[in-house]
């Protein structure tokens, strides 16, 4: 007598969970993450705890702790921050010319006199609106 | 002769590329996602405020103005006298009540960006409004 074979039936692939899981790790990074520009890793922005929380910096000025002035990880100085911010900005988004406000984002252990010093030197460069970049914490 | 009909045989869905990608769209949102929340503190518009700051606000606003020095690890002095940071909002509301209604702050050196911004945040909750950074 012969049996007929029995079909070998396509066993179930084991990585299934693992591509599960990895669905999961994928939605929930697109869901709670936050695209951002890279800040330098030597500036700390200053925490806030009163301020709403706003957008992530997706272009800004730095100003590393010791009063240095970085604009696309270039050293420049404090004057030329409109200009430069300006062209840049008309050189990749049409929609924000001139009129979008420069983000600055200072190292939280930099003197504020050197600070509001700086401001100055931007403001007389011709920028118009600068925004202080910080980061929501809960205790300072 | 009977010949029996060819039956192309199905192909499995190969999970392998489709895994690939998923990996690698994981990895993308991995190294790129920021969890920190951030805020921004609006430094004002160009105004003749940040010029003489003293003289500007007292005769935009005909009221009297605070000055808030900060001095080195951020010990802060409303109009030369020390308060506490967590009283600070409640000692400006007070002078407002006294008519004060700009507010300029100076900070010392040796105080740092930080201490600034935990004075500024808290003067935007108070009742005077009209608040400047004097340079």
């Amino acid at each position: 007598m012969q049996l007929a074979k029995r079909k070998k039936k396509p066993k179930a692939d084991a990585s299934l969970p693992l591509i599960n899981i990895v669905f999961l790790l994928l939605l929930f990074f697109l869901v709670a993450g936050q695209v951002s520009e890279k800040l330098r890793d030597d500036i700390e922005p200053p925490l806030s705890t009163l301020l709403e929380k706003g957008q992530p910096p997706q272009k800004g000025v730095f100003i590393s702790s010791t009063g240095d002035v970085f604009f696309n990880s270039i050293r420049i100085s404090a004057i030329d921050v409109a200009t430069m911010s300006r062209a840049d900005a008309g050189a990749t988004k049409a929609r924000c010319l001139a009129k979008c406000p420069i983000r600055i984002i200072a190292d939280h252990r930099l003197e504020a006199v050197t600070l509001t010093k700086l401001l100055k030197k931007i403001r007389q460069g011709g920028a118009k609106d600068l925004m202080l970049v910080t980061v929501k914490g809960t205790k300072q | 002769m009977h010949i029996a009909p060819v039956r192309s045989p199905r192909k499995k869905l190969s999970m392998t590329p489709l895994v690939d990608v998923i990996f690698l769209l994981l990895m993308f949102f991995m190294l790129s996602s920021t969890f920190s929340k951030y805020a921004s503190l609006e430094l004002g518009r160009t105004t003749d405020v940040n010029e003489s700051p003293a003289q500007t606000s007292t005769s935009q606003t005909g009221g009297k103005a605070v000055f808030v020095t900060i001095s080195p690890q951020g010990k802060v002095q409303v109009n030369g006298t020390p308060v506490v940071l967590s009283a600070l909002v409640s000692k400006l509301n007070a002078l407002h009540e006294a008519g004060a209604r700009a507010i300029i702050i100076v900070p010392k050196r040796g105080a740092n960006v930080q201490n600034l911004v935990s004075v500024v945040e808290r003067t935007r909750t108070s009742r005077i409004k009209v608040v400047s950074i004097a340079n």
